[in-house]
């Protein structure tokens, strides 16, 4: 994929201090477009969809909702505890705004953490990203799919 | 010799000629003169320069629209509706405004560009919007990550607002952040208190406002406010109120009880719910009691989820104990402030237990 | 021939027909191919060229004469014609956005492109090799840009039909087939030829 100039425009409102304090990007160096292609790549290897992946992450936010960010044990494994921030983020791609609050998750089988907000589950589900290496809400999505056992669905050829 | 500098004389002198006109052309063309933007319909009338967007035109003349990305127009929150003068939608628009907004000429007010005389009208609330600047006086940690702030206005001022509404608080530049930003956040205290304004903010992690709060923000240092804004406030009747806040959604519920009592309003029974995990989480409580036991038409109860006993309060999820303090809603009204989560969940218990929704009344920030 | 006897009415004319500066010298192709899709922008974009190029030919004519041959710098020509377009480019399109909406919304965004555009510039040089008069110059230049305007109407037009009865081989969709029609159509403008000269 070629960087136009619609993602120069979006990969500057990732960087720190525009539309939040750290930025989307971490230290990756990379244009935007190759962030995108290596994900999208690493996802279709593996047969699954951005929205699947996004939907999975969702329904674990949902189980921890309404508990006053109490921590909770989802599906007898993640350690998850969601914020309760109002307000909202705007998208680096000017497509809306969206919630703010983190989802916490603890793994304790691999011993690794994510964390993801509103926002972060919209740029996965529309856009494919997923963050750059080094930010606080980077999401692998190699990673993600082996954590949570995201499977290719069956109509799929 | 001679042939070069010739040469670069006359490129030189040809290059300023041009940059010249273009500087002529830019004044003569770029300026529009004076305009004269109307507000609903004669309500406020603003001589202004022409040639900068409607928004920042609006703004320099201390009418707020709200906006969420600074005039970007990455963002669709500046809409308002231009009658006349605003020129045809444009495509940096189009992508913000669905087929009823088009028909009823609403624009994105930061790309609409004064050129000529603007009809527009916004919501008549915007109108009391005004800009402060006030100083820190008092900057208190109530909880381990909520702090509560105290800013006075300039001498000679004072702010009209209704009890539950919210104001922008305006950061500075610092660190990676290059840009001041706004966030909104609840009044807590009462209107009768005009000469200053308290907030209750919460640390978001990563905040771009909030860690500014946190970080940089100093007694004594001057903040901009704008405000004040928002359709949470008290309604007039004579229904029971169930009050409903979590984290930092005390604040507004605060101001409203503190009007309450200002105004004198003690024929309405009040029950304030406040929603929290440990008891490190709860704070004001002293002065919620002491309005309890000076007031008998209010009652305050604090609910902590988490597993701490040895404390007096209720137990359990907030909207578990709301469902256990109520029979049937049948002559209630609901105020609820919080996050979105807990605003959900609140609805659900209370329409379940017979409270229509349009009696349910929540300030999602969104 | 004496070139500064022709009238300004034949150059005008020739430039639009025999000399026409997109068919016969192929210059400007770049906009030509990737506009010439729909026709109601290569209406827009024709319009904006012939008016730069009427405008801008009489302007760069007296740049030359009167202050490059002067100072015998006549080798800056190249660069000094494309300060002035763009330059006037510049105030044209403050102006058209200043006086009119809708006309900057369907010619103004094509302005800046025009900065670059290779008919322009050409138009410009030719001029001044071919020992035009100021008159013959604006008459040159106003061909120029209505010979260029017919050039990509035309190939809009032959397009657009194309895309709803003709079938391509996918290979040649876009520029492909874009520039064997103009081939097609810079042979037969060359049936024009040997009717005037004008250099």
């Amino acid at each position: 994929m070629k960087q136009t100039p619609e993602l120069d425009r979006i990969q500057a409102r990732m960087r720190p201090g525009v539309l939040t304090m750290k930025g989307f990007l971490g230290t990756d160096p990379r244009p935007l477009a190759d962030i995108l292609a290596e994900d999208d790549a690493a996802v279709r290897a593996a047969g699954v969809t951005h929205a699947q992946i996004a939907d999975r992450l969702e329904a674990i936010t949902r189980a921890g909702t309404d508990l006053m960010e109490a921590e909770t044990i989802v599906e007898n494994r993640f350690r998850v505890v969601v914020r309760d921030d109002r307000g909202l983020l705007p998208s680096p791609f000017g497509d809306g705004r969206f919630s703010k609050g983190d989802t916490e998750v603890t793994d304790p089988v691999t011993g690794r953490t994510f964390r993801w907000n509103g926002l972060t589950l919209h740029l996965i589900r529309h856009h494919g990203f997923y963050n750059g290496k080094g930010s606080d809400y980077r999401l692998d999505p190699a990673v993600l799919i082996e954590v949570f056992g995201i499977a290719p669905a069956p109509d799929q050829t | 010799m001679i042939e070069v500098l010739t040469g670069i004389a006359v490129l030189s002198g040809v290059s300023a000629g041009l940059t010249v006109l273009l500087l002529i052309a830019e004044a003569w063309f770029a300026d529009y003169g004076e305009c004269v933007i109307d507000v609903n319909a004669g309500e406020r009338q603003y001589k202004v320069k022409g040639g900068s967007s409607l928004l920042r035109t609006l703004s320099e003349q201390k009418l707020f629209l709200p906006s969420g990305c600074g005039g970007r127009g990455s963002c669709g929150t500046c809409k308002c509706r231009v009658l006349e003068g605003g020129g045809p939608i444009l495509p940096t628009e189009t992508p913000y405004l669905n087929e009823t907004e088009r028909r009823s000429q609403v624009r994105l007010s930061c790309q609409v560009k004064v050129k000529e005389n603007i009809r527009i009208e916004v919501p008549a609330e915007l109108l009391n919007v005004r800009e402060f600047v006030a100083t820190t006086v008092r900057i208190t940690q109530l909880t381990h990550d909520i702090r509560g702030l105290r800013f006075e206005l300039p001498p000679g001022e004072t702010i009209k607002f209704k009890a539950g509404q919210f104001v922008n608080l305006v950061s500075q530049p610092y660190g990676d952040v290059t840009e001041s930003t706004s966030r909104a956040y609840s009044i807590s205290s009462p209107p009768s208190d005009n000469r200053a304004l308290e907030l209750v903010i919460r640390l978001v992690p990563n905040g771009m406002v909030t860690t500014w709060v946190f970080q940089h923000l100093k007694e004594g240092q001057p903040v901009t406010l704008i405000g004040p804004y928002g359709e949470f406030f008290l309604r007039e009747s004579s229904r029971e109120i169930i009050f409903i806040a979590g984290g930092s959604g005390l604040a507004p519920i605060r101001s409203i009880i503190l009007d309450m009592i200002d105004r004198g309003i003690t024929h309405r029974p009040a029950t304030f719910f406040f929603g929290a995990v440990k008891r490190r989480d709860l704070y004001y409580v002293e002065e919620f009691e002491r309005i309890a036991a000076q007031h008998p038409w209010f009652r305050y109860k604090p609910a902590l989820s988490g597993d701490e006993t040895d404390h007096p309060y209720e137990r359990g999820l907030i909207t578990d104990v709301v469902a256990r303090h109520y029979g049937t809603l049948d002559h209630h009204e609901a105020y609820l402030c919080g996050s979105p989560g807990m605003i959900n969940a609140c609805v659900k218990v209370l329409t379940q237990k017979g409270l229509p929704e349009h009696l349910i009344f929540y300030d999602k920030f969104s | 021939m004496d070139v500064q006897a022709i009238s300004p009415l034949v150059i005008f004319f020739a430039a639009i027909t025999t000399n026409n500066i997109l068919l016969t010298n192929f210059l400007g192709m770049c906009s030509f191919l990737a506009i010439s899709k729909d026709m109601k922008s290569s209406l827009g974009l024709g319009a904006a060229v012939t008016f730069v190029a009427l405008c801008t030919a009489p302007l760069n004519w007296m740049v030359y004469h009167w202050l490059l041959v002067p100072f015998r710098l006549e080798y800056l020509q190249y660069i000094v014609f494309i300060l002035v377009i763009a330059a006037f480019v510049q105030i044209v399109e403050m102006m058209i956005e200043r006086l009119s909406t809708p006309l900057y919304l369907t010619l103004g965004i094509f302005l800046p492109l025009i900065t670059v555009n290779c008919a322009i510039l050409g138009c410009a040089l030719f001029l001044v090799i071919r020992g035009y008069t100021f008159l013959q110059s604006v008459a040159y230049g106003g061909g120029c840009g209505a010979g260029w305007a017919l050039a990509i109407v035309a190939l809009a037009g032959i397009r657009e039909r194309m895309k709803k009865r003709s079938k391509v081989v996918p290979e040649l969709e876009g520029p492909g087939i874009a520039l064997i029609l103009t081939g097609f159509m810079a042979m037969a403008f060359v049936g024009f030829s040997g009717i005037v000269r004008i250099n």
